[in-house]
């Protein structure tokens, strides 16, 4: 996995680029956006730093992402005002402030990576699951047996898989599985979906592991 | 602007016309009913006058001396025909009347000597206008007569006078009339032009600022959309450089607040560094309260910078209409892992309804975030925290050791400030209960919410 990270700041950067290469990635670090163009091909994931000498991250974010709009976008940046961060989420599929943890830029780096089908490994195991994100097969490795989802329940359970360890509430699980508006009475529909799903995958479904209900506020599955 | 453009010297020409009405507009009047009059009748009439007249008669009587009587009947005929609505007779030397023409009275056949005396006596300045003349020098060879309405010899002015008194009021009207409208016109687009300001005025653009208008002519309300349009021009000017000095002060607090979190976030850096390195359960605490201390820094920073920004007004509210259910828990998805990190126990009391207040969603997230903020920080021990919307309610409670406690530690502080200032500017109230074994604070709704202040 290739990283392409810009950073002016030469303590941070080497910080950064440490880390990750700790955690396996291979990062290719450089101090401004000025000397880019023709190397940008090949990289995985791009973590951007708003503030750069000459062009700034966000003029250059934009243009990383028409150009390859597959590679995931992580914005850093020291700017925590409310409009810088939805000037760079316009773009960009995730935006950090300074001062960040090391372990959660790599944590949201594991989660893009694996949004985009590009994560180390294609196969994903959560708990008793083995899930192979190429072939979208998934199976109990304790039984050793594939399980087979409906259309409705592997969309929602791909929806999880894409936002790991990410509280998703009902109206966004609903909105984004069924395409509608959500109102008041789709609860249940949804509630009855991931009953059967939870039948499915869940080693005790009257005790979830993996799909979590966070009460009053939705579900997640944590990777 | 030139002085005869100016509305105060149209008034006052409609002033002089008001004061001078009837002295000028008589004559003018008579002017304009008569003169054409003369002109015209004059070559329509063979009447010229009195004295013409008679003069004419006597001279056609002594042409016609010693002439045959059929002569005398021709030229009669001839002259009755020239001169319409006269009556002529003859009367020859024996005293006989001869031929009439167009005559209405009766006559003798036979002139006596008293009939002669009452009819010259009846003809003197009577009307109609009577002229006798002898038929040449000799006053025994007869006598001829013509009888006019006095009307038609009259001079012509005289003459129209009877027929023209109903013109001449008309006349008189019309002029009253032209003046009128034309008053009425001169007021009428003085009235159009000072609406039109009016409404120019009254006009804006998404701005605020109206409309620079369109000058209609050099005169005072000229000057006044003049004025009008360089006041728009000034405005305009103002609001663009409070523009560019808002943008100045965001881009400065946005470097300041740079050269902040850079250094924290390398300290931090270097901190995990440490963190390898030490192993004693003392130092790895120490480690971990310095960690927190950089994240409480850099909440400090925010909120530092937004209340900057917000109490000197750079910080404008834009208010939506907010469905409070669904942004609230999404809000609380957010904060989720924070709050499971330190143990705190969620729960989350939404309506089944959906809940729309009129708010600015940015500041209602900042205000969410300040209070979980302060829960993390200070009311950790209770470890709970519940969120609960009613009708025209927003209530956080935590099972902390209440404010008074709290507000010993520095920090708390700016972040309710702020709280203070977002709710009260979006027409909400707010209020804080405190105890020693928890805080409520509740964020109301008011009938008069949904504008800001």
């Amino acid at each position: 996995m290739k990283i392409l990270y810009l950073e002016d700041d030469l303590e941070i950067g080497k910080w950064v680029k440490e880390y990750l290469e700790s955690r396996g990635y291979e990062v290719d670090w450089f101090t401004s956006g000025l000397h880019l163009p023709e190397r940008e091909d090949g990289y995985d994931l791009t973590i951007l730093d708003v503030m750069l000498p000459g062009l700034d991250g966000f003029s250059l974010g934009k243009r990383l992402k028409n150009k390859h709009s597959q590679m995931p976008i992580i914005m850093l940046s020291a700017r925590s005002a409310i409009e810088d961060k939805l000037e760079g989420l316009e773009f960009a599929d995730d935006y950090l402030t300074k001062p960040f943890h090391a372990e959660e830029l790599a944590k949201r780096v594991e989660v893009h990576l694996r949004r985009y089908d590009k994560s180390l490994s294609s196969k994903l195991r959560i708990r008793h699951l083995e899930i192979d994100q190429k072939t979208n097969s998934i199976i109990n490795t304790i039984t050793n047996e594939e399980i087979i989802l409906t259309g409705k329940q592997f969309q929602i359970f791909k929806y999880f898989l894409r936002h790991l360890n990410q509280i998703l509430t009902k109206e966004q699980l609903f909105e984004k599985v069924w395409g509608d508006q959500y109102i008041e009475g789709d609860h249940k529909t949804l509630m009855v979906h991931i009953r059967y799903l939870r039948e499915k995958i869940e080693q005790n479904p009257s005790e979830p592991e993996i799909i979590e209900t966070i009460r009053g506020i939705g579900y997640r599955v944590k990777g | 602007m030139k002085w005869h453009n100016s509305i105060q010297f149209k008034f006052a020409v409609f002033v002089l016309i008001a004061i001078m009405f009837i002295p000028i507009v008589m004559p003018l009047t008579s002017m304009v009913t008569y003169i054409p009059g003369v002109f015209i009748e004059y070559e329509n009439t063979p009447y010229e006058g009195f004295n013409e007249l008679t003069e004419m008669w006597h001279s056609e009587a002594r042409n016609l001396e010693g002439k045959e009587d059929s002569k005398i009947k021709k030229r009669l005929q001839e002259l009755n025909d020239k001169y319409p609505k006269s009556e002529i007779f003859w009367v020859d030397h024996t005293g006989r009347t001869r031929d009439t023409f167009s005559y209405s009275g009766t006559l003798p056949g036979k002139w006596s000597v008293p009939y002669t005396i009452q009819f010259m006596k009846d003809s003197f300045d009577a009307d109609p206008y009577t002229v006798v003349a002898f038929l040449g020098k000799k006053k025994d060879s007869g006598f001829m007569v013509i009888k006019v309405d006095r009307i038609l010899l009259e001079p012509p002015v005289q003459r129209l006078s009877e027929g023209y008194n109903y013109a001449f009021i008309i006349v008189f009207l019309a002029f009253m009339l032209l003046f009128a409208l034309l008053s009425y016109l001169f007021i009428r687009s003085i009235r159009k032009r000072l609406l039109r300001l009016k409404e120019a005025m009254e006009a804006k653009k998404g701005s605020g600022i109206p409309l620079a208008i369109k000058i209609s002519k050099m005169d005072e309300i000229g000057q006044i959309e003049e004025s009008f349009n360089s006041m728009v021009q000034a405005l305009e000017g103002s609001r663009l450089r409070e523009i560019q000095e808002e943008k100045l002060r965001r881009e400065l607090i946005a470097n300041l607040s740079h050269d902040i979190r850079t250094p924290l976030t390398t300290i931090r850096g270097h901190l995990n560094s440490i963190n390898q390195e030490i192993d004693t359960a003392k130092g790895k605490a120490a480690l971990e309260t310095i960690d927190h201390k950089i994240d409480f820094l850099s909440g400090l920073i925010d909120n530092l910078f937004s209340y900057t920004l917000l109490s000197a007004g750079k910080y404008p509210c834009h208010l939506n209409r907010v469905e409070m259910n669904r942004f609230i828990r999404e809000a609380a998805a957010g904060w989720y892992p924070i709050l499971e990190e330190h143990e705190i126990e969620v729960e989350l009391q939404m309506q089944q309804q959906p809940a729309f207040w009129t708010v600015d969603p940015n500041w209602i997230e900042r205000i969410i975030d300040n209070l979980l903020q302060n829960v993390v920080r200070h009311a950790r021990e209770g470890k709970f925290v519940e969120i609960s919307l009613t009708d025209n309610q927003l209530i956080f409670k935590d099972k902390g050791r209440g404010f008074s406690q709290e507000s010993k530690q520095k920090g708390a502080g700016i972040g309710m400030v702020i709280i203070d200032l977002m709710v009260r500017e979006m027409g909400l109230e707010w209020e804080i209960e405190s105890t020693g074994t928890g805080t409520t604070i509740y964020i109301r709704k008011l009938d008069a919410s949904g504008s800001c202040l």
